[in-house]
């Protein structure tokens, strides 16, 4: 696995990071945002796109999540020697945003566009705007791009999808790449996701919603899941590229494992994805669905990783969904959300999600909510506060999106 | 490939330069007639390329009952109209299926950007050679609509599908450029086969008729500039071919396990048996320039359907009118199918109706189901010149009357996603 996140660069800095409750959220620093509602975000600190990807022509035409994704991969490909892969049974399944357009890069071909009134004028825009353009800016935005930059880089021919559900999409990536596997059309998968919320345009559509923290003075304690004070997400932004293969592929090359994807589901509610008036049982069903799809029963799971963002109604849906399935036995269950330190990076977010449980289920320790600090009894559930608890072997990862969308994963503790 | 279980198509919707109607389209496109004109939502005469296949009179009548389409763009209108026709030629009453048997997956482009509200706020937070963001972010909350904004989202088409039809089972889009809605068709039937729903409504809608679509695009020198004769533009496998010509609308199909669909009663158009995906993992500006990715999609669809070369009958084909996809394309063929690529007649619908970049797929699969069904095939217009680089049987200007019993379809994506596609015959 590699990781790419506010709290840290590569696995096991991404993990102390967790497991220590360190916050990835201050003041925006990639752009002013002076007098604007909304001011913090969780920004990927110290990255240095020239240290971690070697193919450094390329760098121009990556948009920052396309950035992430490369290096996450690089990062989750060391010591597995792509050479010694077979590259027709080697794929790649990631989640991705709607790529925005940098305003700097974008604006010259719009401010040389005006005419003597100094009015946009599409027909100059045409004619002599795109000469403030350079050849391949659409490339440098297009979705797919994460999945073609990283199949190139690591000669994976095999099966190539990008999924594009938002908050949903890198969980429905890793679930559709271990299907793809099941399916015997591959043996490995590059499985994951990235995205960059932090943009101008980003901070104002999530604004516009009326979806974001305003805890600027209080940047650590913005991002506030399941708490009562909870007043809206943080936007982040980060990547998780999982390495995912057969169980007989893995051990015929002597892979270490780290853990094992054994569960996964996707349903809606179908509720109108823009009215805010988001259902549960999309959610419940996708958690159905996953625990059916690994054969366990609720009381075996052992922690859960939620989606919980820190948004007043949809933290409360996601808690009243998981509840229905697990009922009473949802007071023994741990619950966290990692975004309490990473925010939300939507596209990427599930993939961090998954990254976190796989490592809680290696190492027996599931991190804390940080910010948990008054119960709301609409989050009725055993959420993990202070530090990181003790966490059994079974994890189950759930990710809800606009219009209930929702996608689970269930990971497992390897055990040859 | 017995164990699996068998997925047919029952119902096709289509929004489409040429029209909405499925029959009209149909009989348009076997009579070689072409979408393409001058492009008239905005003003394109300063741009390189003037010219693209526009969905006209987009008659609000193909929206569901009820569903006003508000703040949302021309895909997503698309989606929804196509969807609702597919809908009722499948006869599907959607109310009677389990909901959660029922899912949606698209392989939908971005939404419509609010173009000229976001050029203002732009180019009015220029200072002193930068953006000023504080003053972007400070307008911006007044020139933007929130909503208007969430629907560019690229899932928000199956969200809204999926809203409307109740269809409450897996919900999925998949964006691999040109290849997107023929992926998500062939995901869609894998998510059948494996057991985790029994009907999806899938296919694909895009528009990228607009400003930085087509300033993309022109940059990328990807277009066609033959502004002075638009139905003329868009010639695939021709010599005199210079690009692509944008197109827009979306292809929408119902998809069913195939007991589910004969329980119903269900008119069963085609069977879909092969799917195959691969990555060039070659340069994401040049397709590999032996068409590596592109034989292996369509060898791995082959094998995924237990078909050989000799039960292909029909190529929709790719396609696009560039130099570089129909050379690269003719010589995959050609790879796969030996001497047999000069018995199979492949043609492009792109010569009609352009480039329907994510939609384009969709579309495509319809044809071959329409093909199929009426052993019709339709022509490569505008195919004047030979090209000694592309030299197969591409079924030139005029329809052709000729069994198909195995239809293949390709679909090539920008940076090197390739997907192939194969619908058979259904007999029992």
């Amino acid at each position: 696995m590699g990781v790419i996140s506010p709290v840290g660069l590569g696995l096991e800095q991404f993990w102390s990071a967790l497991l220590a409750g360190k916050s990835g959220i201050r003041p925006i620093s990639l752009f002013n945002t002076e007098g604007f509602p909304t001011r913090i975000a969780a920004e990927v600190q110290d990255f240095d796109p020239k240290k971690l990807i070697k193919q450094r022509k390329a760098l121009k035409v990556m948009a920052r999540d396309i950035q992430f994704v490369t290096a996450a991969a690089q990062l989750a490909m060391e010591g597995i020697g792509p050479e010694k892969l077979d590259p027709e049974r080697f794929g790649v399944s990631v989640g991705a945003g709607l790529i925005t357009a940098e305003l700097d890069e974008l604006a010259p071909s719009l401010v040389h566009s005006r005419d003597a009134n100094g009015r946009f004028d599409l027909k100059k825009f045409g004619s002599e705007g795109l000469d403030h353009l350079f050849p391949l800016w659409l490339l440098k935005y297009l979705p797919n791009m994460l999945g073609c930059h990283i199949s190139i880089f690591h000669n994976a021919q095999g099966p190539n999808n990008t999924i594009t559900t938002g908050p949903v999409a890198s969980t429905q990536a890793i679930g559709e790449g271990a299907r793809v596997i099941e399916r015997n059309a591959a043996d490995c998968m590059m499985c994951g996701g990235a995205e960059s919320k932090v943009s101008p345009m980003n901070l104002l559509r999530y604004h516009l919603l009326g979806q974001l923290s305003r805890r600027n003075d209080e940047p650590a304690r913005s991002s506030r899941p399941f708490d009562m004070e909870r007043d809206g997400l943080v936007i982040g932004e980060g990547a998780a590229i999982l390495f995912a293969e057969s169980l007989e592929h893995a051990l015929k090359r002597g892979a270490g494992v780290i853990a094992e994807l054994c569960g996964y589901a996707t349903a809606t509610g179908a509720s109108h994805p823009t009215a805010g008036n988001s259902r549960p049982d999309g959610i419940r069903n996708a958690v159905l669905g996953a625990l059916r799809d690994a054969a366990l029963e609720p009381k075996d799971v052992s922690f859960i990783v939620s989606s919980a963002s820190g948004l007043p109604r949809e933290d409360a849906v996601e808690c009243e969904a998981i509840r229905a399935v697990f009922g009473d036995f949802a007071d023994q269950v741990p619950v966290t959300s990692i975004r309490s330190m990473v925010g939300h990076c939507d596209a990427g977010a599930g993939a961090l999600d998954v990254a976190a449980a796989c490592l809680a289920a290696r190492d027996g320790r599931l991190p804390a909510t940080l910010n948990y600090e008054t119960p709301d009894p609409d989050c009725n559930l055993r959420i993990v506060a202070g530090s990181a608890a003790e966490a059994g072997p079974v994890g189950l990862v759930v990710s809800a999106g606009l219009g209930s969308q929702a996608a689970c994963i269930v990971v497992k503790r390897f055990e040859p | 490939m017995s164990d699996k279980r068998r997925v047919v198509i029952t119902g096709l919707g289509w929004i489409t330069p040429l029209g909405f109607d499925l029959e009209g389209v149909w009989k348009e496109m076997l009579e070689g007639r072409s979408g393409v004109g001058y492009i008239s939502y905005f003003d394109a005469t300063g741009f390189p390329t003037r010219i693209g296949g526009e969905v006209h009179d987009l008659d609000r009548a193909t929206l569901p009952p009820g569903f006003n389409g508000e703040h949302m763009g021309r895909n997503a209108l698309f989606a929804v109209s196509a969807a609702n026709l597919a809908v009722k030629n499948a006869g599907l009453q959607t109310d009677a299926i389990t909901p959660e048997r029922f899912g949606v997956y698209l392989g939908s482009g971005e939404g419509e950007m609010d173009f000229f509200n976001f050029v203002d706020l732009l180019a009015s937070a220029w200072r002193d050679g930068r953006v000023d963001n504080s003053l972007f972010l400070d307008r911006g909350q007044r020139l933007l609509h929130p909503i208007r904004e969430a629907e560019q989202r690229p899932f928000m088409p199956a969200s809204h599908i999926a809203a409307i039809f109740n269809a409450r089972g897996p919900n999925s889009n998949c964006l691999t450029a040109c290849a997107a809605s023929s992926q998500a068709i062939g995901e869609a039937t894998e998510v059948i086969r494996r057991g985790d729903a029994d009907v999806m409504i899938t296919g694909g809608t895009h528009s990228m008729i607009h400003p930085f679509g087509l300033a993309g695009f022109n940059l990328l020198t990807a277009l066609s500039t033959q502004n002075e004769n638009p139905q003329k533009a868009s010639r695939p496998f021709d010599r005199l071919r210079d690009g692509f010509i944008l197109g827009e609308g979306a292809g929408i199909i119902i998809i069913e396990e195939l007991e589910h669909a004969r329980r119903r009663g269900a008119p069963i158009h085609c069977e879909i048996v092969g799917y195959g995906s691969t990555g060039d993992a070659f340069r994401i500006t040049d397709t590999h320039p032996q068409g590596r990715g592109a034989i292996a999609a369509i060898k791995c669809a082959l094998a995924d359907a237990g078909l050989s070369i000799d039960d292909i009958d029909y190529i929709s084909a790719h396609g696009t009118s560039t130099i570089v996809n129909d050379k690269i394309e003719t010589l995959a063929v050609k790879q796969v199918f030996g001497e047999r690529a000069y018995k199979v007649p492949m043609s492009s619908i792109k010569g009609m109706i352009g480039h329907l970049i994510t939609a384009a797929g969709a579309v495509e699969i319809i044809t071959c189901a329409l093909a199929i069904r009426d052993s019709m095939l339709p022509p490569t217009i505008n195919y004047e010149y030979p090209d000694p680089d592309c030299d197969l049987d591409y079924v030139p200007n005029v329809a052709r009357r000729h069994r198909v019993r195995a239809a293949l379809s390709n679909s090539f994506g920008f940076g090197g996603q390739n997907i192939t596609l194969i619908a058979r015959e259904f007999n029992g």
